[in-house]
This record gives C-alpha cells, sequence and structure tokens, in this order.
C-alpha cells in the first residue's frame, strides 16, 4: 500500500493497523446483521454488549496508532503521520461545524457521528499518501 | 468550554495566537446572534439560507487555522511538541467516545450524538491532555 | 542522551530563566532539554553551541557512545 521500504516496525504496525480495521468492520457487518435481519434482535444489558463489541477493535486501532508514535525511531515518518493526523482531524472538525449549524438553521439532519470517523480516517490517510509521495 | 491553548506559553507566537483567536470568537458570538436573529424573524430560504446558516461556522474554523498557524510560527519547539500531543490525545479520545457512542446509537437504541459536541469535546480532551503531558516534562 | 547544560550554566551563573531568554525559548523546554527528557532539534542544539562558543559533542553525549569502543 504505502512504498516497498518500509522498516520492519513499520511493517509490522501497518499489519497490526489494517488487521483491527478489518476487525472492526467485520464485527460491525455481524452485529449489523444479528439485530436488523435477527427475528428477535437482543435487546437489555445484551444489546449494549453486543453494539460495544465492535468499537472494541477500533479502540485497539487508536491505541496502536498511539502505541506506533510513540515508537517509531525514524522521526521524519513519525512527523508525516503526525502531519496527516492534524490536517485529518482538522478537516472532520471543520465538516462537524458546518454541519453543526446547517443542522441548528435549516433541520438538515447531519449524518451519524461514525460517518465522522470515516472522514478522518479517510482524510488523514490520503494526507499521508501525499506527503510520502512529495517526500521521494 | 475552554477554546483557548490550555498553559499557553508566554512567546511571541502565543501571543499572536491571542491577538487572532479573541477578535475571532467575538466575531462567533456576534454572528450567533445576528443569524439566529435573522432565521427567526425572515425565514430565509434556498441558497441564502444556506450561506447565512454556515456563516457562523467560519470563526470556527478560523480558530483550528490560527491554531494550525500558531504550530507553524511556534519558535519553542519543546512548547510545541506538548501541543501536538495534547492534540493527539485529543483526536484519540474523541475518536474512542465517538465510536463507542457511534455503535451504540446504530445498535442499541441510544439517542444520537449530537455532533454539536464534537468540537468541543476535542478541545476539552486537549485541554485536559495539556497539563498532564507538560507534567510529564518536569 | 546525557547533557553538560547545568554544568555550564552553572560556570556562567546563568539560571535556566535567563538560557531560556537568551534561546528565545521557555524556561520550562530549557528543564526538559537539561533533565534529558527532550532532545532538542539540530538547530537548536547548534544555537545552544554557538550560546557556550563551543560544540554540540561537547554539550551532548549519546548514550551509545560509551560503547562505541567495544567491538559489538
Amino acid at each position: 500500500m504505502f512504498n516497498k521500504n518500509l522498516s520492519k516496525f513499520q511493517r509490522r504496525s501497518l499489519q497490526l493497523f489494517s488487521s483491527s480495521i478489518l476487525l472492526t468492520a467485520g464485527l460491525t457487518m455481524l452485529t449489523h446483521e444479528l439485530f436488523r435481519h435477527h427475528s428477535n434482535p437482543p435487546t437489555g444489558p445484551l444489546a449494549w454488549i453486543l453494539a460495544i463489541l465492535p468499537a472494541l477493535p477500533f479502540l485497539g486501532t487508536i491505541y496502536l496508532c498511539l502505541r506506533y508514535l510513540a515508537r517509531e525511531k525514524d522521526e521524519f515518518i513519525r512527523a508525516q503521520v503526525l502531519l496527516a493526523l492534524l490536517q485529518g482531524a482538522f478537516l472532520t472538525l471543520g465538516a462537524t461545524v458546518v454541519y453543526t449549524f446547517l443542522q441548528n438553521y435549516l433541520d438538515i439532519p447531519a449524518p451519524p457521528a461514525m460517518a465522522y470517523v470515516d472522514l478522518f480516517l479517510i482524510t488523514a490517510m490520503v494526507a499521508l499518501r501525499i506527503h510520502l509521495r512529495n517526500s521521494q | 468550554m475552554n477554546f483557548s491553548l490550555p498553559c499557553k506559553p508566554n512567546t511571541a507566537a502565543s501571543r499572536r495566537y491571542t491577538r487572532r483567536f479573541i477578535p475571532t470568537m467575538a466575531a462567533y458570538v456576534v454572528l450567533i446572534l445576528v443569524i439566529t436573529y435573522f432565521f427567526k424573524h425572515h425565514h430565509p430560504t434556498g441558497l441564502l439560507a444556506y450561506c447565512l446558516a454556515v456563516l457562523p461556522a467560519l470563526p470556527l474554523i478560523a480558530t483550528i487555522f490560527i491554531t494550525g498557524l500558531y504550530l507553524t510560527e511556534e519558535q519553542d519547539e519543546f512548547q510545541r511538541t506538548i501541543l501536538i500531543q495534547s492534540m493527539l490525545w485529543g483526536i484519540g479520545a474523541t475518536l474512542a467516545v465517538t465510536t463507542v457512542w457511534g455503535f451504540l446509537e446504530h445498535l442499541a437504541n441510544v439517542p444520537a450524538l449530537d455532533i454539536t459536541l464534537i468540537y468541543p469535546a476535542f478541545w476539552f480532551f486537549v485541554g485536559v491532555a495539556n497539563p498532564i503531558i507538560s507534567r510529564r516534562y518536569r | 542522551m546525557n547533557n553538560r547544560l547545568r554544568i555550564l550554566r552553572a560556570e556562567r551563573n546563568w539560571s535556566q530563566a535567563d538560557l531560556a531568554q537568551k534561546l528565545e525559548v521557555s524556561r520550562q523546554s530549557v528543564n526538559a532539554i537539561e533533565t534529558g527528557k527532550y532532545d532538542p532539534s539540530l538547530p537548536l542544539a547548534f544555537k545552544l553551541a554557538r550560546l557556550f562558543s563551543t560544540t554540540i559533542e561537547q554539550i551532548f553525549t549519546d548514550e551509545d557512545s560509551d560503547s562505541e569502543a567495544q567491538p559489538s
């Protein structure tokens, strides 16, 4: 996905990162199926536990990201990742602010909270791609 | 709500940040009052309504740029590092809360997370992380 | 990374705040560098070296440099 000359640590981090994202996606689909297409969907505490289940690997993703940044020895690459994360966050925050007011004044339904998590991940990834390409 | 940089160092860049931040937030307050009044009494429609509704978002977006500008202008690299680390924890905490809540609202019928809260929540988490991170270097 | 900043400061009778002012950084930054909790960038390290009229190597010593002489 990125360039071929990754260090062993970077490759390992990338593998863990993508596995946790895939696990999140898999569990999301699984629980969605369980709740939406099952004759009697789970209720009460079980519903809460099952609903939080797909969030757990994503919490792992966040932890992996922070751990990666703390352990990355390549200062330059770390700086590029940091910059991309900040740019993704700033762009996502901008989007939430715009939708806040569209929702308040025009009653336009805002996208669900999860859409912003996706927006952040995509913008941060694209930003990182661009930075790494520009530095080649 | 704490929109300003917590534990702000007294550098030229941080003074510039304050000089930019205060008028921007003042503009935000004025815009909120004016636009709310306008919507209540004149009921704008179409493109005009869209443009007016987005207006108060502009100063908040500007505060994001002002923070970015501060990060590029701050000559004290250590202070810059502390703020970047705080923002990183802010991103992590906001993402974690949003995700957990997102799944709960999707599946367990928890009321939808009001997106109005995401922007202040981010700064709240940055504000909490900042003194903790600063203390680690003491 | 180890450093001799405290000694160099003492020789000139400068407080952390004095050094911070000369470097145009905060006192907290000087303290973090001095206690080895924060490694300065090259530009800041050169600024420090110039300020004390010495070289970077005379101020900072790498933790690995002690074991460099021994074969690995």
